[in-house]
């Protein structure tokens, strides 16, 4: 298991950097507001090559207005060696054919799965034990888990995807690595929901996203419905639920895929902030070895 | 849609109808509840008939965004049915359903779904050239990024205009809207929409653990565009839509003839009636599920309209206003 640590603000990923993680990436997987400055992003690379750091460049969905922007910089990437390019968007992946030295990763958000859903309670529906079963073995599974769209993928030069870290769905992940793909793991925060109308920018009444100055670099939500008895975090756009790995789930991944890239996220809920942090996480995970 | 709304819809001025038959994949709608569906392969029969007859296109939904090898059979048969009926093309969602239709019949008109999000010319164009003939964007776009694109790209457009405008980005959002009780009881307290993304929550600061109060934090759905139908013409788009196949009738249809009608007064240059009319239609009871309501009330008032601003906040009245000063206040403060 390599673990990998995500950036998206280069004070972050500084901190990053230096710590013990075996690759690095950087940039802003969510929300198009804060991909990153050009600038910013080929710093971002120099430190990592410094550092002897596998490095990836992750892109969110991307409107027609941040279009122009991240070609350049797939154009910038694409004169560097060994990047890989999370992308989140199909229209990135477009671009990609056009910049054949960068190695594309599929994004979780181009990866459905329905038991990201927080109420899985639904597989529960009041019909026999069978259709129960049934319902709950494709509950867990992944659009991955059609071998018609992995190949759609690989024909397009696609070897690695992102995946969120659900128990259940732990063997439904085995088989993708037999489909050809390598698999990266986020831990702890798993996708509910995400929106171009930013929900924290809207809560705290940040009118105009072009100007945006990017809270949620620092601020992050909690949120708690009592009826449903669900607790949600809110990061920015997007809202995750969170669960922290267990030991006997690390075992579990560790037998069925052997081989995986565990990413941790730097953000206001993991409370991620420097490389002592980072390095005291990757302890912990080390731990359940 | 069921087969006595889509007499209604095409009575009352739809060019293009878009319905879905309830699949075989027991037990699976995860997803939407199956009350929209026509219920059998007979019923579609009745209404591609009825719309030919009346020179109306219909499109079917073969758009959940996901196609296991373990559901693919079910997914198989459900389509060769469907194309049985003689239908004008199929709302595609996923590139493993893609490579099943294509291999049944490479041949039928495809439409890209709402859920492969497109937002730019690039995803259009790769669509494109997947075999997709039309591209039906995702909803949180501007007005000139939707202009910008219809003139990037080498594909028709569609946008959503009324119904649900979902807060989030559709596939993205695994708030499943049915099947699951206790989200039906709490959205039976709500006033108004009843989605999950418009339910209230305990909001707290996630470092400090400070409560923040309660508010409908998610909640940007929207509803209505009549407004900007003049501009959203003039982008180009080759279709608008109206979410609204698992509505009442009556929404279905009274919803329908505002839209047809406005068209035609656009198409016409009658410029001065268009916005006598939307101004009378704002107060006047339309049909709004579950109930009839003024418009002015439910949309206008709530800024519930999809070309709005995209960091615009329908339910920041709702806030409590010491709550908010209060964050606000911490948050400068943090900042400085």
């Amino acid at each position: 298991m390599r673990v990998t640590v995500q950036a998206e603000n280069l004070k972050q990923f500084k901190e990053a950097v230096l710590s013990k993680c075996s690759g690095v990436r950087y940039g802003s997987e969510f929300c198009e507001w804060k991909i990153p400055e050009t600038e910013s992003l080929e710093e971002a690379y120099e430190l990592a090559n410094d550092a002897g750091k596998k490095f990836s460049y992750v892109t969110p969905r991307i409107s027609e207005t941040s279009l122009r922007r991240t070609r350049a910089q797939l154009d910038l990437l694409d004169r560097k060696e060994e990047v890989g390019l999370v992308f989140n968007d199909l229209g990135v992946l477009s671009l990609l054919e056009h910049h054949l030295n960068l190695v594309p990763h599929l994004g979780r958000q181009l990866v459905f799965i329905p038991a990201r859903c927080p109420w899985e309670q639904i597989t529960n529906l009041e019909v026999g034990f069978m259709a129960r079963r049934s319902v709950a073995e494709v509950f867990y599974q992944t659009s991955l888990n059609s071998s018609r769209t992995v190949q759609f993928y690989l024909e397009r030069g696609v070897r690695n995807a992102d995946l969120d870290w659900i128990p259940r769905c732990f063997q439904h992940y085995a088989s993708l690595r037999q489909a050809g793909l390598d698999l990266s793991i986020h831990a702890y925060l798993t996708p509910v929901t995400s929106t171009r109308r930013c929900h924290t920018a809207r809560f705290l009444g940040l009118e105009d996203p072009e100007n945006c100055d990017r809270p949620c670099f620092e601020k992050g939500f909690r949120l708690k419905n009592q009826t449903l008895g669900i607790d949600f975090c809110l990061l920015g756009n997007t809202v995750f639920r969170y669960s922290e790995p267990r030991a006997k789930d690390m075992e579990k991944i560790r037998r069925l895929l052997h081989e995986f890239e565990l990413v941790v996220t730097m953000d206001p809920v993991m409370n991620l902030e420097d490389r002592k942090g980072i390095d005291m996480l990757i302890d912990s995970l080390d731990a359940f070895r | 849609m069921r087969f006595q709304g889509a007499i209604k819809v095409i009575e009352a001025g739809a060019d293009e109808l878009y319905c879905d038959v309830e699949m075989p994949i027991k037990h699976f709608s995860l997803y939407r509840g199956a009350e929209h569906c026509l219920s059998t392969y007979d019923e579609l029969k009745a209404t591609v008939r009825y719309a030919h007859d009346h020179g109306v296109k219909v499109f079917i939904t073969a758009n959940m965004p996901f196609a296991a090898d373990r559901i693919e059979k079910d997914w198989r048969e459900h389509i060769l049915r469907c194309l049985e009926q003689d239908i004008d093309a199929l709302i595609v969602g996923d590139f493993g359903v893609l490579s099943v239709i294509k291999e049944i019949n490479p041949g039928v008109p495809l439409l890209a779904s709402t859920y492969f999000a497109s937002m730019n010319h690039e995803t259009a164009n790769f669509l494109r050239k997947l075999g997709f003939s039309r591209v039906i964007l995702e909803r949180h776009l501007t007005i000139p990024e939707i202009s910008q694109i219809v003139r990037s790209s080498q594909v028709e457009i569609e946008v959503f205009v009324h119904g649900a405008g979902c807060s989030n980005i559709n596939v993205n959002c695994y708030l499943f809207h049915y099947r699951y009780p206790p989200l039906t009881k709490a959205l039976e307290d709500l006033d108004g929409f009843k989605n999950p993304c418009t339910l209230r929550f305990q909001i707290a600061d996630s470092r400090t653990k400070e409560a923040l109060g309660e508010a409908p934090v998610l909640d940007a759905f929207t509803f209505c565009s009549i407004c900007h139908l003049p501009a959203l013409v003039e982008t180009g788009v080759a279709g608008l839509k109206i979410v609204g196949r698992g509505d009442f009738v009556a929404f279905q249809e009274g919803t329908t003839k505002v839209y047809r009608e406005l068209l035609n007064l656009i198409a016409q240059n009658r410029t001065e009636e268009f916005e006598t009319r939307v101004s009378d239609l704002k107060n006047s009871f339309l049909p709004r599920p579950p109930m009839f309501a003024n418009l002015k009330e439910v949309a206008c008032e709530q800024g519930r309209c999809f070309y709005n601003p995209l960091f615009h906040a329908p339910y920041k009245r709702q806030l409590s206003w010491p709550a908010w000063l209060k964050y606000q206040f911490k948050f400068l403060e943090h900042r400085k």
